[in-house]
């Protein structure tokens, strides 16, 4: 149940001064940051934090499909292909480019349910279709489909690993095998928050 | 550009305060150029704090200062009335705190920075920290109760004092390749 996940704070973001904001609603919640440093991270450190499978790319060209469809507009008239993996790749070259724009904010949260939660208040990477109150909703109002008709990546604001598994080889890519997270403190709210724990294991 | 160290003491981290504090300084238009969480070792907090007759002077006048205010006698309470005692004595305090576990360190770029970063912080001393600074609005902490209990302010923030301060702690907590630079959104409308 106790998860970690990490999370990207990326340029733009940055450039817009929101990193407070963001991180108060990632301490609001009770997340416990566990890692942290603002880096200026390679093409290939990037290129590589990314699985390349063609999962991941249908995963993209379906969320800009979501995204055209909700503007009422015609994915072949608009990007010349409806087929997600197509897009995807088409997105796949440009989101570097992206994280390449400044620096970014790596960061480490734990906590219960961490992926799920840190990915809920996050919200959904099509800022029209992200529903107000999460950080994508209330920050951001990108268009995917305008983006890649002008040749770039929507800006996704945030990264937040999307499973154990991604967050796992996440946590390892940006901060190193033997990163060194700092589990060893409690929020003081800690057993307020949990207290049904601390019953239960008393 | 003048550049400020801001670094957020272990209970501004514990309390979940990070992202309210940040904020204070990035609404105003100061740059954050570094940030990291660090555990400092017990030699970093060493050297944050001066080791100099002077300094040791100033905090232990100030002290007795406040002992004499209160009636106490700093001898019976501290065991020492001699005031670069009581500074190092003060010194060791700041140390412990600052290294009682992780804190997030940063440095804040601006026009400036190093006084607007105290401006927004707020006096060293919560109880006079007006409403409207870090200080005054997320610590209730006062000299006696700090006295009594031998330890410093739990003042939530340090900020540097000086232009020297600046320089010396952005080197102590800091490597080069971990300031950045970019150009925020709004510093055009801003500074032109």
């Amino acid at each position: 149940m106790h998860e970690r996940t990490l999370i990207v704070i990326k340029p733009d973001a940055v450039k817009r001064a929101l990193v407070g904001k963001i991180f108060q609603r990632f301490e609001d919640v009770g997340l416990k940051l566990l890692a942290c440093k603002m880096i200026r991270p390679t093409r290939e450190e990037i290129d590589s934090n990314y699985p390349h499978t063609e999962e991941w790319y249908k995963g993209m060209g379906e969320k800009v499909l979501a995204n055209i469809k909700d503007s009422e507009l015609d994915a072949m008239t608009e990007l010349g292909t409806e087929d997600p993996l197509k897009l995807g790749r088409m997105i796949g070259e440009k989101i570097v480019d992206y994280w390449l724009e400044g620096p970014v904010i790596a960061s480490v949260w734990g906590g219960n349910h961490a992926i799920k939660v840190a990915r809920k208040i996050r919200g959904f990477t099509v800022p029209a279709l992200a529903d107000a109150g999460t950080i994508l909703g209330d920050y951001s109002s990108d268009s995917s489909t305008r983006a890649l008709k002008e040749g770039r990546t929507g800006r996704t604001f945030i990264h937040a690993s999307g499973d154990q598994d991604e967050a796992k080889r996440e946590i390892e890519h940006w901060f190193g095998k033997d990163a060194q997270l700092f589990e060893d403190y409690d929020r003081v709210d800690h057993l307020a928050t949990f207290i049904q724990n601390v019953w239960n294991e008393q | 550009m003048e550049r400020t160290v801001i670094i957020i003491k272990h209970d501004g981290v514990a309390r979940g305060l990070m992202g309210e504090i940040m904020q204070r300084y990035e609404r105003v238009g100061l740059k954050l150029v570094a940030m990291k969480l660090v555990h400092a070792t017990e030699e970093v907090g060493h050297s944050h704090y001066p080791d100099e007759e002077a300094w040791y002077t100033k905090v232990g006048e100030r002290s007795l200062e406040e002992y004499e205010n209160k009636g106490i006698d700093p001898i019976a309470h501290i065991g020492t009335a001699d005031k670069i005692e009581i500074g190092k004595l003060v010194k060791k305090w700041n140390v412990e705190y600052l290294t009682e576990g992780p804190v997030l360190a940063m440095i804040f770029e601006g026009y400036g920075a190093i006084k607007m970063g105290r401006k927004i912080t707020g006096e060293t001393n919560p109880s006079k920290a007006v409403p409207g600074t870090v200080r005054g609005d997320y610590t209730i902490d006062n000299a006696e109760v700090a006295n009594a209990k031998k330890r410093p302010f739990r003042n939530l923030i340090h900020s540097s004092g000086s232009d020297e301060e600046a320089a010396n702690e952005i080197e102590l907590w800091f490597t080069p390749d971990e300031i950045h630079d970019y150009i925020r959104a709004d510093a055009d409308m801003m500074f032109k």
